[in-house]
């Protein structure tokens, strides 16, 4: 069965430039397997490397648990929670699992549909706090583009928004310059950010600048 | 949907990303106990066929409506044999006890021997998909959609001849 | 990804002024209002199979009504 897949490029740091890459409108078998045979194993080891060097955890990792078997059979089927994943050289590179049906918080957005953002990752060998110097860049700026592309495709002028992990909370707020509402006493106290239209277009019109 | 993303844009953003983490969602876990629950993923999700004997036996006994104990007195064993079969990764059952679970499901004993850990597999196909039954498998108490394909899938496989 | 099917649609009239009063205040267009709807009935759904139960909460009294679905 065909997929529908955009091709995109990532940054590899070790050859200094881009590589081409796809953005897959969905997550299937094949990523959960890369998941499960190659992050898992990965993190593992990563987060047995921050023990020794007695890193705090603080520090760790905060999605280290998470388990996309679990995330992907509970949201089967459903219209409503579309995901994307980055795949380059042939593995999982970041995946995003996002949810239709919530509403804008911003004041002037109040009660707009938007597409929230449930879950992204990114693979632990692109994580800095894992891997130095991390293998791939872009996947998180991508991923959220994804969401904004899809929030346009619905009409919903590039509304997004999302709980972010402690330790993203400055990737949402000045790389991707969305709106930090706060924490959020329903969502474990994580901070709540939201974009709108226009900092929707700021953020793509920031790519476009050379 | 038609989405279109410059070779420009990405590496633009990548560059302009610097060092960081991009995660978000819902957290739903004590720091202090991290690293066991990724070694429990691990382990949960790891390559061994036996991890599959536990969840199946589970759905099984959920897809025909019985508790642990009704499956106990039905199969004429220790429920103390189900709930360790069922909870403990590694946990060998007698050939007995699978005998009789292999009857109570009316599936071929071999096979269930072979997912037990009581004899080994040489089926490589066979080997891959308990692995593949053992990932799809949670721990949700209802059967869900998923599981059910799952648990359907897989009794049809060990209902094959051996190859 | 599969392309798209048409459908007719009869509704009365209170059922054509309800979709057309949250047409109006969503800002969407009648069939985004639908498209709407059905993801959220589909979501609910697989909730209460899985033993959820769908609640009201009034954020200021707290009093908590259970949403019946058939």
């Amino acid at each position: 069965m065909s997929r529908d897949v955009s091709p995109i490029s990532l940054y590899s740091v070790s050859e200094n430039g881009p590589v081409d890459a796809e953005l897959f409108h969905d997550i299937t078998e094949e990523e959960l397997m890369d998941w499960q045979t190659s992050w898992l194993p990965s993190l593992a080891e990563g987060m047995q490397k921050l023990k020794q060097k007695g890193v705090l955890r603080a520090d760790w990792p905060e999605s280290a648990h998470w388990n996309w078997r679990d995330k992907a059979s509970k949201i089967e089927g459903l219209l409503a929670c579309p995901c994307f994943c980055i795949k380059t050289q042939g593995m999982t590179q970041g995946m995003i699992q996002l949810n239709l049906v919530k509403s804008a918080r911003l004041p002037q957005q109040t009660g707009r549909p938007l597409v929230f953002i449930d879950y992204i990752e990114n693979a632990p060998w692109n994580r800095p706090k894992l891997h130095t110097p991390p293998r791939f860049k872009g996947v998180g700026s991508i991923l959220v583009r994804a969401a904004i592309e899809l929030s346009i495709a619905e009409e919903w002028d590039g509304r997004i928004g999302l709980h972010s992990l402690p330790q993203a909370n400055n990737f949402y707020s000045s790389d991707c310059g969305m709106t930090d509402l706060g924490k959020d006493a329903d969502y474990e106290n994580l901070r709540y950010f939201e974009m709108s239209p226009d900092q929707a277009k700021a953020f793509v019109m920031k790519g476009n600048q050379s | 949907m038609k989405i279109e993303i410059t070779r420009e844009w990405c590496i633009n953003m990548a560059q302009m990303e610097g060092d960081v983490e991009v995660g978000a969602g819902l957290l739903a876990l004590d720091p202090d106990v991290a690293d066991t629950a990724v070694e429990a993923n691990v382990v949960e999700t790891g390559e061994d066929p036996q991890l599959a004997f536990g969840p199946f036996v589970q759905l099984m006994r959920r897809q025909i409506g019985l508790s642990v104990e009704e499956l106990a007195n039905k199969a004429d064993v220790d429920m103390s044999d189900i709930i360790n079969i069922e909870k403990r990764h590694h946990y060998t059952p007698e050939p007995r006890t699978v005998v009789r679970l292999s009857q109570v499901f009316e599936l071929p004993s071999k096979r269930l021997m072979q997912l037990s850990g009581n004899a080994d597999i040489r089926d490589r196909h066979f080997k891959e998909e308990a692995v593949r039954f053992a990932a799809k498998s949670g721990s949700i108490e209802r059967l869900t959609n998923s599981e059910r394909k799952a648990i359907n899938t897989f009794v049809a496989i060990l209902n094959k001849d051996e190859t | 990804m599969a392309g798209k099917k048409t459908m007719t649609l009869n509704l009365t009239g209170p059922e054509m002024l309800a979709l057309e009063e949250l047409s109006k205040k969503k800002e969407l267009n009648k069939t985004a209002v639908l498209r709407q709807a059905l993801r959220l009935y589909q979501m609910v759904e697989m909730r209460i199979e899985q033993g959820d139960k769908v609640m009201f909460e009034n954020e200021v009294s707290k009093e908590k009504a259970e949403l019946m679905l058939l």
